[in-house]
């Protein structure tokens, strides 16, 4: 077996790879596949407080690297009933305990085992950034719609093409349908026609994001959130399945805002 | 109202245009197509130094010119993103036409 290896990615810090690698990997794995996710943020670790593993750490990449364990103890199942792994980040070592080549190697042999290796990136474009995107074949870029984010996504994109990472695919998070509407917010159309990359997948701004992860339970368990959804539908577009994009703009304006106010909230943003 | 404003703030007409009937989607697209430009050009300085040899070149095909640029850069002017070359010319007596025979 050759599984995918994608690396999660931003430049700027705070936009939500770390959220997208957890919900995108849970996302895959719920659809069958067997998944390890790989948390490269040495020193700022999160994706194992995001998964809710956090209780069941004992080795991390950094063992893994240095031959202090195997690979396979190293990994730790996910809670629930599927093929999910993690490999924490350390806590208390710094990004060149690693290497590219060594991160590479160590992909290579998850590949051998698993149909998809995600790689959660650290935020900025120094050593971590150079480990992370050493180690994979694709890339996935997650942006916020706004300016400065935007702009890092772009000398991401640049970075990435120079290292021989073509046709990175983006994810615009954290849109907020109602500003969009007001026009104070940028639109996928207005993203895309700026970085000039594929987009794969738009998040709209939802509390249940922040409510998962206070649980330790990713997002994309509740499907019918309007977060979760949208990063269910980004893992099925990861797979390979050709569903559109659709808008997230409130649909019937005012009466969703209406909806909204009632306390029916949350259908007219959860298509994307 | 107009005025008013544009004499209250001491703005331009195209900063007042700006302020009061632009969407902020539409400035944010606008400021940021302009540095997009302007940081690519930064990732690429071969790209840049490339285009700088090529240009000498076709203009030394008609005229004398200095060896180098006394300028070659990427710019911002207001809002508009120019190319300013400056080049010295030494001879145009190229220039000037064939005789006839
Ligand atoms: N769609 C969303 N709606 C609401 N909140 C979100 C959304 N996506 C992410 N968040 C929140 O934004 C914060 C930052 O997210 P996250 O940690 O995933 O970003 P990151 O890019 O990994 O950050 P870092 O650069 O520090 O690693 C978190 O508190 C997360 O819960
Ligand atoms: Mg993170």
């Amino acid at each position: 077996m050759t599984g995918r290896t994608i690396v999660i990615t931003s430049g700027k810090g705070g936009v939500g790879k770390t959220t997208a690698t957890a919900n995108i990997g849970t996302g895959l794995a719920m659809r069958g596949h067997r998944v390890v996710v790989v948390d490269t943020d040495i020193g700022l670790r999160n994706l194992d407080v995001i998964m809710g593993l956090e209780n069941r750490i004992v080795y991390d990449l950094v063992n893994v690297i240095e031959g202090t364990c195997k690979l396979s103890q190293a990994m730790i199942g996910d809670k629930h009933d599927y093929e999910l792994y993690l490999i924490p980040a350390a806590q208390t070592r710094d990004k060149n305990s690693i290497t590219p080549e060594q991160l590479r190697e160590m992909c290579a042999e998850l590949e051998k085992e698993f149909d998809y290796v995600l790689i959660d990136c650290p935020a900025g474009i120094e050593q971590g950034f150079k480990n992370a995107t050493a180690a994979a074949q694709e890339a996935i870029i997650v942006t916020t719609p706004e300016v400065s984010a935007i702009r890092d996504a772009d000398r991401i994109i640049g970075l990435l093409e120079s290292s021989g990472l073509h046709r990175p695919k983006l994810i615009i998070n954290r849109i907020d349908p109602e500003m969009v509407r007001r026009g104070d917010m940028m639109d996928q159309k207005d993203v895309e026609s700026l970085l000039a990359i594929e987009v794969i997948g738009l998040v709209p701004a939802d509390e249940q994001t922040i409510v998962a992860a206070n649980r330790g339970i990713p997002v994309v368990h509740n499907t019918k959130s309007p977060a979760g959804g949208a990063f269910l539908r980004i893992a099925s577009r990861v797979d390979g399945e050709d569903i559109p994009l659709m808008d997230l703009e409130p649909k019937n304006g005012l009466f969703s805002r209406f909806k909204g106010m009632v306390g029916m909230n949350g259908r007219a943003y959860s298509h994307a | 109202m107009r005025e008013l404003l544009r004499w209250l703030f001491n703005l331009t007409g195209k900063e007042l245009d700006q302020a009061t009937e632009m969407l902020s989607k539409d400035t944010a697209k606008q400021r940021l197509k302009l540095v997009l430009i302007q940081d690519r050009l930064e990732l690429a300085p071969e790209k840049l130094e490339e285009m700088k040899k090529e240009i000498w070149e076709v203009v030394s095909k008609y005229m004398v010119v200095d060896d180098d640029f006394m300028e070659f850069e990427v710019r911002r002017l207001d809002d508009l993103t120019v190319l300013v070359s400056n080049i010295e010319v030494k001879d145009l007596s190229d220039l000037t036409p064939a005789p006839s025979t």
